[in-house]
């Protein structure tokens, strides 16, 4: 039996892939490689990891708000993530969602560890909601 | 969320793309941070350096532009990434310049600085404005009682449309302060100030700070040196300083509906260890010294050119001397004749950008001296620099003999 999440849609759009999973911020100025879509943080839980294609699932923006912008170079590049889940959306990546054309969703109601990297999950951002499929 | 019907209208994109996709920021992030309307604002300050929008940036500023986007309200500009009058730029810095143009079109003044407020810009208490570039928000904020959050792209959204989430610093309650800092040290310069900055920045985290103690009222440098390092080292949009900023006549009304919490001591040996921490290279040859982190003011470049002048030599060696300000301070300076004496003295003046947003990357391990804590955290990010701190009279001694003394 598959799950489904509901919590708020911020920008809408459905978007299906694989989870990139933390409980920590994601900067995407500075943290992000913009041209590689690789995180390039410096200690980051998903140090070396890319973004492209990915629902990435952490706990909200963090860093510079040039990170809206760095969220559109990586959609023009074809390397920003499909959909994102937050657990409380910031400004920066909410406004990048909208500029990138990025289904955004957050306050699920529940804890980051229900999602694994690599689960296949469908995002609704204008239903606010994520299903885990089988 | 609570909208006119002209806002609804401008959501449904009945005024066209530009201001369509502006509603859809704002009215997104307030969703997002519980905002029940939107509130119009009376000023923007906005960052487009190029380094940060990339080719998608560009695009994005020229659809505006050709779709129709004009700007309600006045918008300066941020540093950029060139100086404007440099000859042979290359790809990217003619990208910057095409991004500037476009927001001059849809009507915003090309100051190009993160110190606007040497410029004459300067936001009235109380009045709510949405301003981008971090180093701001404290100075606008703390110092003049205006109001803005710390705005990115929403803030071309609100150069757009006028408006603004009702949320964050918009908000009286959220003005109040959470946490006590007891500064039990004679703090004078920008150099000081930048390290209290930093500190303060670090202890607040995500709270607004009231500092107590402090002995007198900062100076516009030491205020906005103070702002730019706590802006970069914590996630707050305002601090207090007790019974010198306007919204904290006295403890109690700094904290507001909050508790006066026991306070966190800044002593000089505090200071020292953030020196230590900021700095981490031993007296000897530099290979870059920056000073200028926010833009300099007219003062500080009298200032540098008296001490130039003092010093009695011009500069040795391959050491790049940069002194960053923006246009009309550098203008200024040089109506006085301060920009010859500099320039002769083998320090280069810069306008419009600065060693950390221009496409002129300090090089890579460089070790570069500096009195700012900001520049210090994005030489050492960017270009992992190696840093020597201390104040502005050491920097220009180490600009002009290469050579850092403690």
């Amino acid at each position: 039996m598959s799950r489904k999440f509901k919590g708020h849609g911020l920008v809408g759009g459905i978007a299906e892939g694989a989870a990139l999973v933390t409980s920590d911020g994601i900067a995407f100025n500075l943290g992000v490689d913009e041209t590689t879509g690789i995180v390039i943080e410096a200690g980051h839980p998903l140090k070396d990891a890319s973004v492209a294609g990915r629902v990435l699932v952490c706990r909200s923006g963090k860093g510079s708000t040039a990170g809206s912008f760095s969220l559109l170079q990586l959609a023009e590049r074809g390397l920003a993530p499909t959909a994102i889940v937050n657990i409380q959306a910031d400004a920066v990546v909410t406004a990048g969602c909208v500029l990138a054309d990025i289904p955004l969703v957050h306050r699920l109601g529940t804890d980051i560890a229900e999602f694994a990297t690599g689960t296949r999950l469908r995002v609704d951002g204008d239903a606010g909601t994520v299903k885990v499929l089988l | 969320m609570k909208l006119t019907p002209n806002q609804q209208a401008m959501l449904d994109g009945q005024q066209g793309w530009p201001f369509q996709i502006a509603m859809r920021m704002l009215t997104a992030v307030g969703r997002a941070l519980d905002a029940p309307d939107l509130i119009p604002v009376t000023s923007t300050h906005l960052v487009i350096d190029g380094t940060a929008l990339g080719e998608a940036g560009r695009d994005f500023l020229e659809r505006l532009v050709a779709e129709g986007g004009r700007f309600a309200i006045p918008a300066s500009i941020n540093a950029i990434a060139v100086d404007r009058t440099k000859q042979d730029m290359t790809k990217e810095e003619r990208d910057q310049i095409r991004m500037l143009e476009a927001c001059e079109k849809m009507g915003a003044l090309p100051s190009c600085s993160c110190n606007p407020f040497i410029q004459g810009i300067q936001p009235g208490f109380g009045e709510h404005v949405a301003w981008s570039e971090s180093a701001t928000a404290p100075y606008v904020n703390s110092v003049l009682g205006a109001r803005t959050n710390r705005e990115g792209a929403t803030a071309v959204a609100s150069a757009l449309t006028g408006l603004t989430p009702r949320c964050g610093m918009h908000v009286d309650q959220n003005r109040h302060g959470k946490v006590l800092i007891q500064v039990d040290a004679d703090i004078t310069g920008a150099d000081r100030y930048s390290l209290l900055g930093a500190l303060a920045g670090r202890l607040a985290g995500d709270r607004i700070p009231v500092l107590d103690g402090v002995g007198k009222t900062p100076s516009i440098d030491e205020y906005v040196a103070f702002g730019a390092a706590f802006a970069i080292h914590g996630s707050v949009a305002m601090f207090h300083m007790s019974g010198i900023t306007p919204e904290a006549p006295d403890l109690a009304i700094a904290f507001g509906v909050n508790a006066v919490p026991g306070p966190v001591i800044i002593d000089d040996h505090t200071l020292e260890a953030e020196r230590l921490e900021t700095a981490g290279g031993d007296a000897g040859p530099v290979d870059v010294v920056s000073i200028g982190c926010p833009h300099a003011s007219i003062d500080q470049m009298r200032a540098a050119a008296t001490m130039v002048g003092r010093s009695g030599g011009a500069k040795t060696g391959d050491t790049v001397f940069y002194i960053h300000t923006n246009r009309s301070t550098f203008d200024t300076a040089d109506g006085e004749g301060l920009i010859d004496i500099l320039t002769g003295a083998g320090a280069r003046v810069t306008a419009d950008n600065c060693s950390v947003v221009s496409y002129d990357r300090v090089t890579a391990g460089a070790r570069l001296a500096t009195n700012s804590a900001k520049m210090a955290l994005f030489a050492k990010s960017v270009s992992d620099a190696e840093i020597l701190f201390g104040s502005t009279e050491q920097c220009i001694q180490a600009g002009l003999t290469g050579v850092w003394k403690d």
